[in-house]
């Protein structure tokens, strides 16, 4: 019988479905997971490895070890992931023989492929910000401790006004790119802003005399660039910001520092403009009392041993809906939001505690997935061996 | 392609490629997302009013609220140690007074529900930087309040110390503790 022709694209879903490229995905992920785990404890931090081994971006990664690249190029952790993705679906889903004895191993590849697809939900969709509470208090925001924002607020008397958002996304042209300018458009405002010298590490100095050179200087304080650290939590950005009038084209400068706790101001037709740089703010659609926590950490490491705490949430009113208790590996779920303890510190006899928030649309889809894989499997094990049984006992039958 | 195709070619494309590469990199964003009011804004132990010729500059060690007016006019608030008496006499010395200071003397000023009070100097100004400003003039205020003094100074040349001794005023007279 003569060979069908296979077009283009049939040939492509054989060869992307086929088991070579699974073997290929699955071992350059466990290398990529390797190296970066290495990597990770290097002076790139978690943060900047993460980025440069797994994000949308990275299309190739030489990795690093001991402060030297490998002489060797790896695709990006991302576009494994998406391969691996196309090759469950193709190879194990769509071309997969169908029939009833098939059925748990169909229902496993989905369940993995389920698995890829929320975690590239997570890398697009997932948000993930800091609120720190002392035992006490309760907290109405959480901010990010790696992407940073630059807000304007009009500042009347005692009163701020709700403040517009530059997000770290729009601010990613000129960040740590020197000479870089970005403008910004403020149609509800009496002007627009460019943003320029944004680094992504620096020292904010008050004047004494003149600024050394190199320095950015701008109304009595200058910034001086420093190296950034692999812990982007650690660094304190700044930025130089003009402000300009849009009717009379005058210009005013302010210096931006992360470091600084509250705005600084230009004056502009007689109304006070605050300006702020620090990490994206985020507010919680309801409110978190801390109301204890208690800890313990492993003599001489300062890494936490246990920490759990016991917090109210509040309504918008500041009346209690529910209490939960929190303990590690064992967060709050409430409306959409996750509240993992990730840091527990006692000064003093002041007792603080450190929750990551997150929004994750997929949070549980790799518990479900696991879930249904496991089950899978285990119908198969059970089918096979059902039949195993069947046949040992036939075969001896006709012995 | 003949050598004149190309001679034509070329020159061609590179001016493509300069207009492209003269392009604006990166196109102005138009930014109109505002986010809601959380306690984030509310920031550090004191409410104040700034005057709206003054523009706000970044707090410092010793200045919990610090300002700047025209070129290099500076007004601060301070949470300091110690008492009214030898807190003004450190600053008349700054303009080379060593005169005792009394403070019931001294002129009052309603603020944080106390009375605080007025010490002013004026001439050559020797800051603690090394900074040195002639024909200057100081105004400032010290209140005692829940424990803590609480201090607003206000250094510049004579005649803007002057220009801003209105706005001084309702800038000491607008500062409370936040509840």
């Amino acid at each position: 019988m003569a060979k069908k022709n296979k077009n283009v694209a049939t040939r492509v879903i054989d060869v992307l479905g086929g088991f070579h490229v699974a073997i290929v995905s699955m071992v350059l992920l466990l290398i990529l997971t390797w190296l970066s785990t290495l990597e990770q404890t290097g002076p790139g931090g978690l943060y900047w490895t993460l980025k440069k081994y797994f994000s949308f971006d990275a299309w190739y990664v030489v990795p690093t070890l001991n402060g030297k690249d490998l002489p060797i190029i790896l695709p990006g952790g991302y576009w494994v992931c998406v391969v691996f993705t196309l090759n469950l679906i193709f190879g194990g889903v769509i071309r997969m023989r169908k029939g009833i004895k098939q059925l748990p191993i169909f229902f496993s590849h989905v369940s993995m492929a389920m698995l890829m697809i929320g975690g590239a939900i997570t890398y697009h969709q997932s948000r993930e910000a800091y609120m720190v509470l002392p035992v006490g208090a309760s907290g109405d925001f959480a901010f990010s401790l790696t992407e940073l924002s630059v807000e304007v607020a009009e500042i009347d008397g005692y009163d701020k006004k709700r403040p517009y958002v530059i997000d770290s996304k729009q601010l990613e042209a000129v960040r740590g790119q020197v000479g870089a300018t970005q403008e910004y458009l403020f149609p509800e405002l009496p002007f627009d802003i460019r943003v320029s010298d944004y680094y992504i590490n620096a020292k904010l100095y008050p004047m004494q005399g003149s600024a050394p050179e190199g320095a950015v200087a701008v109304d009595g304080y200058y910034a001086m660039a420093a190296e950034p650290t692999g812990h982007e939590e650690q660094n304190l950005s700044s930025c130089v910001v003009r402000v300009i009038e849009r009717e009379s084209g005058k210009q005013h400068e302010v210096m931006l520092y992360e470091g600084v706790g509250h705005d600084v101001t230009v004056t502009i037709d007689g109304k006070v403009y605050g300006f702020r740089m620090h990490g994206e703010v985020w507010n919680t659609p309801f409110q978190v009392r801390l109301d204890d926590s208690r800890g313990e950490k492993h003599p001489g490491t300062g890494m936490a041993m246990i920490y759990e705490s016991d917090v109210t949430v509040l309504d918008s009113d500041g009346n209690a809906e529910r209490s939960f208790k929190i303990e590690m590996n064992k967060p709050l779920r409430y409306k959409d939001l996750t509240f993992y303890q990730t840091s527990w510190e006692e000064k003093d006899g002041l007792v603080e505690s450190g929750f990551t928030v997150k929004t994750n649309p997929s949070d549980q889809w790799p518990k479900y997935s696991i879930y249904a894989c496991g089950i899978a499997l285990f119908v198969h094990f059970i089918i096979k061996l059902f039949g195993f049984v069947s046949s040992s006992i036939a075969r001896n039958k006709h012995d | 392609m003949n050598s004149r195709k190309l001679l034509l070619g070329i020159p061609t494309l590179l001016a493509g490629i300069l207009l492209v590469s003269c392009q604006d990199e990166n196109p102005p964003i138009e930014i109109t997302e505002r986010r809601d009011l959380t306690s984030y804004d509310t920031e550090g132990n004191l409410k104040v009013a700034m005057p709206s010729e003054w523009r706000r500059v970044p707090s410092t060690r010793f200045r919990d609220y610090n300002c700047r007016f025209n070129e290099d006019g500076e007004v601060y608030i301070s949470i300091a140690s110690g008492g009214i008496k030898e807190n003004a006499e450190r600053w008349l010395k700054q303009f080379g007074s060593s005169d005792a200071v009394v403070v019931e003397e001294l002129a009052g000023i309603e603020s944080m529900g106390a009375t605080g009070r007025l010490i002013e100097a004026q001439g050559t100004f020797q800051g603690m930087r090394g900074i040195t400003i002639e024909d200057a003039a100081l105004l400032g205020m010290m209140v005692e309040s829940a424990g803590n003094l609480i201090t607003v100074k206000m250094v510049a040349k004579a005649d803007e110390v002057a220009a801003q001794r209105e706005n001084f005023m309702a800038f000491c007279r607008s500062i409370e503790w936040r509840k």
